[in-house]
């Protein structure tokens, strides 16, 4: 390292008298930092100072030199100097990559932007562009100047009455130059006012249309078309082969139902007394697959061509079947189904002969 | 009295009930007078409306002539009879001090006459008015909705109830008519509609419950048995009913998030919450009770607040100095709950809070103006007018089917509820 290099980092001179006698060239952290420097020029590490011993004057400060590192600190540095974690290697190399990751996120940017609007200085971007960021508070201005100057570029101002108004169509309101009284657009549209300011009215109402198509949720409806196929079906009712589940969980016969595939998309489900047919939103039959099998249509019977446990799923994932509760019901149809029962007690008149007791399972 | 004007020319439209249109001619005097179409050489002609005929349902200078000055303009309002109006002699259409065409005094106090022509030319006057017009029509509505509900046919059932909600629930109509089975939910005795809960009594509650029994959720919430099968109510149905008890949706929403924002501004007083938190608290719980994230504070009429504001600051001196203790005793105070709507069936006029806040609504200026102006205005009346008002002077008899013309203006309150 030559002497020159001390003289901008003279914050190192202390560091580099300690490591000479083990020699610079070994010096793995300061080779790590050389590296990370290359193709960086001067300006991302300088900065404008605001510190009251420069008489109301912007200085330039290296980051590194003993001034530069203490002003930085103490919060005297530009608050739109955009800060990288490597900068706080510079300030001081031996601070390792993750203690600088971990300074960074503890400290965010030194600069105190109080005493910089005090000094009155004009804060311009300095410091890494690309890798680093400005002080929270010099971006919270800049985007906020940035949506004012936006405000002011959409405004309409139209004399209308006894007043002047002026219009902000992204946030649907009219406010009154001569008041500050703010309307929602809903309130004024349809009035003298806006039937007198054409161009404004069409501003404001492409803009409300914008807004309301970002916002649009699409209830999917289904087609009338498929829903008269359907109808065919309605005063019928299921064959007496239907699987159980199916005539308990699903819908009557006629009625459509809407399904989501595994992609997204959306199908429908036309319910006949034996069937469940597939149709895609263009009302055209649509094959489903099951596993290894394709499906344009279920069959719901017991000897349809669906296996049991393929109807099952799907019955379980459209219908929220909760399976505890079937088999707790299963269970008690089993133990009713298989209990003994039995009528008891006198005959009626004529029935005499009737044996007593009649057992049955 | 200058005969009426029979050569009128189309201006424009406006459309305070939805779909449903009033538009407006003007004769060569500046008077507007509401026809049922735009002329048919006007893009806003309607073919659907027929051709343009005037609404006699107006104030007309023949038939109504006390709601015209004696130079033939058309007023806002009709002054009581026997009560003569004293003209501002710095009347200027442009200057926003001074629109106001002449005051009058009854028992209520100092009365503002505006032109309506200003009214409808002029927008802050034009939300003004419209705010009061709802405001005086609200009784009739509630009435009339509560008469719906008790009624036998299903659709009437459903009309009136439609009505409470938008009203009391904060709905508005076209987002009522499109809701289906599935946005209304039950949880104990609270109702989810629309992602809003509310607390209704037992008669809305099963009205509510049986138009959702039995039914898939996909079919509308609201529709009812005709020739041609089931049908749902429709948006332009509603607005029909709106605009024949000639209350506005979108105002009525603007009149009770006013009324709501008063009444929470009056219990943070109670609360004492600091003059510099009260608007922004108070607007904060203004969303919530609404249920919405857009900024609620264009809802709230600006007279509304800018009183409330400058009331509560001096509310809050005048209290720290008279009656330090007291208030320092107040540890703990039942608020109430402006978080769930509560929708009763049998509301049939406006409740006391409400009376107050149409009281002081009535009694404030809808021109821009200082409580110095408004004192010096009323000096200058004492002084030309040392006698009392007249004994028995009665409001004059508005057109019975026209009450936007016929708002009646109420004592003055300092603080609205």
């Amino acid at each position: 390292m030559s002497d020159a290099f001390l003289t901008v980092f003279d914050a190192w001179e202390p560091l580099f008298k300690a490591r000479k006698a083990k020699g610079l060239d070994k010096w793995e952290r300061l080779r790590h930092l050389s590296e990370k420097l290359q193709g960086k020029s001067v300006q991302t590490i300088s900065y404008t100072c605001c510190h009251p011993s420069h008489g109301g004057e912007p200085v330039k400060h290296i980051l590194g030199s003993v001034e530069g590192n203490l002003h930085f600190l103490l919060g005297y540095g530009n608050p739109s100097f955009h800060i990288a974690d490597y900068h706080w290697q510079i300030i001081d190399p031996n601070v390792t990559d993750e203690e600088a990751v971990e300074t960074a996120s503890r400290m965010r940017h030194p600069s105190n932007p109080v005493l910089w609007d005090r000094s009155g200085l004009s804060a311009s971007d300095e410091g890494d562009l690309e890798e680093g960021t400005p002080h929270e508070f010099f971006s919270q201005k800049k985007t906020k100047e940035k949506l004012d100057n936006e405000r002011k570029a959409e405004a309409i101002e139209v004399p209308s009455g006894a007043g002047s108004y002026t219009a902000y169509p992204s946030e649907g309101i009219v406010v009154g130059n001569h008041n500050a009284h703010t309307y929602r657009w809903d309130l004024v549209k349809d009035t003298f006012f806006s039937a007198n300011n054409p161009q404004l009215t069409q501003a404001m109402e492409s803009a409300q249309v914008k807004k309301s198509q970002g916002e649009i949720v699409a209830r999917a409806s289904i087609s009338k078309r498929l829903l008269g196929y359907a109808a065919q079906f309605q005063a019928e009712s299921f064959e007496e082969d239907v699987w159980p589940l199916v005539k308990s969980r699903f819908p009557k016969p006629g009625k459509v139902l809407s399904l989501e595939s595994s992609t997204g998309e959306t199908l429908y489900g036309v319910i006949t007394p034996t069937e469940l047919q597939f149709f895609s939103k263009s009302e055209e039959p649509v094959a489903v697959r099951v596993f290894d099998q394709e499906y344009t249509t279920f069959s719901l019977q017991k000897s349809g061509n669906v296996p049991p446990v393929a109807l099952y799923s799907f019955v379980k994932k459209y219908f929220k079947v909760d399976t505890e509760l079937l088999s707790l019901a299963t269970e008690l149809n089993k133990s009713i189904v298989s209990s003994e029962w039995a009528v008891s007690g006198e005959p009626s008149p004529g029935w005499e002969s009737a044996p007593a007791e009649l057992e049955t399972t | 009295m200058p005969s009426s004007d029979s050569v009128h020319q189309y201006i424009f439209k406006s459309g305070e009930y939805g779909s449903f249109y009033q538009f407006w001619w003007k004769d060569r005097l500046g008077n507007y007078y509401r026809y049922t179409n735009a002329d048919p050489n006007h893009p806003d002609f309607d073919p659907f409306w027929g051709q343009p005929l005037i609404d006699p349902e107006q104030p007309l200078i023949e038939k109504n002539p006390e709601f015209f000055s004696k130079e033939g303009f058309l007023l806002h309002v009709a002054p009581p009879t026997g009560v003569e109006i004293e003209q501002n002699p710095n009347y200027n259409p442009q200057d926003p001090k001074n629109l106001w065409y002449g005051v009058f005094k009854d028992v209520s106090g100092l009365q503002y006459v505006y032109l309506d022509r200003d009214v409808k030319e002029n927008l802050d006057l034009y939300i003004q008015h419209q705010i009061r017009v709802t405001d005086v029509g609200l009784p009739k509505f509630r009435l009339y909705a509560t008469q719906l509900f008790t009624g036998k046919h299903i659709k009437d059932r459903l009309t009136g109830l439609i009505l409470m909600l938008c009203d009391q629930g904060f709905f508005e109509p076209e987002e009522l008519v499109e809701a289906t089975v599935g946005d209304i939910s039950f949880v104990d005795q609270t109702v989810v509609l629309l992602g809003r809960k509310l607390l209704c009594d037992l008669r809305l509650f099963d009205m509510l419950t049986s138009l959702v029994a039995k039914r898939a959720p996909t079919e509308p919430l609201f529709e009812y048995e005709t020739r041609h099968g089931k049908k749902p109510v429709g948006v332009n149905y509603i607005n029909s009913v709106f605009y024949s008890l000639k209350v506005s949706p979108k105002f009525l929403l603007s009149w009770n998030a006013s009324h709501m924002f008063s009444r929470i501004v009056n219990r943070m007083l109670f609360e004492q919450v600091p003059a510099e938190e009260v608007e922004t608290r108070a607007l904060g719980e203004l969303a919530r009770a609404l249920s919405t994230r857009e900024d609620v504070r264009h809802l709230v009429d600006y007279k509304v607040l800018v009183a409330l504001m400058r009331n509560y600051e001096q509310a809050m001196v005048g209290e720290m100095q008279e009656a330090p203790t007291t208030m320092k005793s107040l540890t703990h105070l039942a608020a109430d709950d402006f978080g769930i709507a509560v929708i009763r069936s049998d509301l049939s006029t406006l409740r006391p809070d409400e009376k107050e806040f149409s009281t002081w609504l009535h009694s404030t200026p809808m021109h821009d103006t200082s409580p110095a102006i408004e004192q010096a205005i009323d000096e200058a009346m004492a002084a030309q007018e040392p006698t009392e008002p007249t004994p028995g002077a009665e409001p004059a008899p508005a057109s019975p089917d026209d009450v936007e013309d016929s708002a009646q203006e109420a004592p003055a309150e300092e603080v609205p509820q």
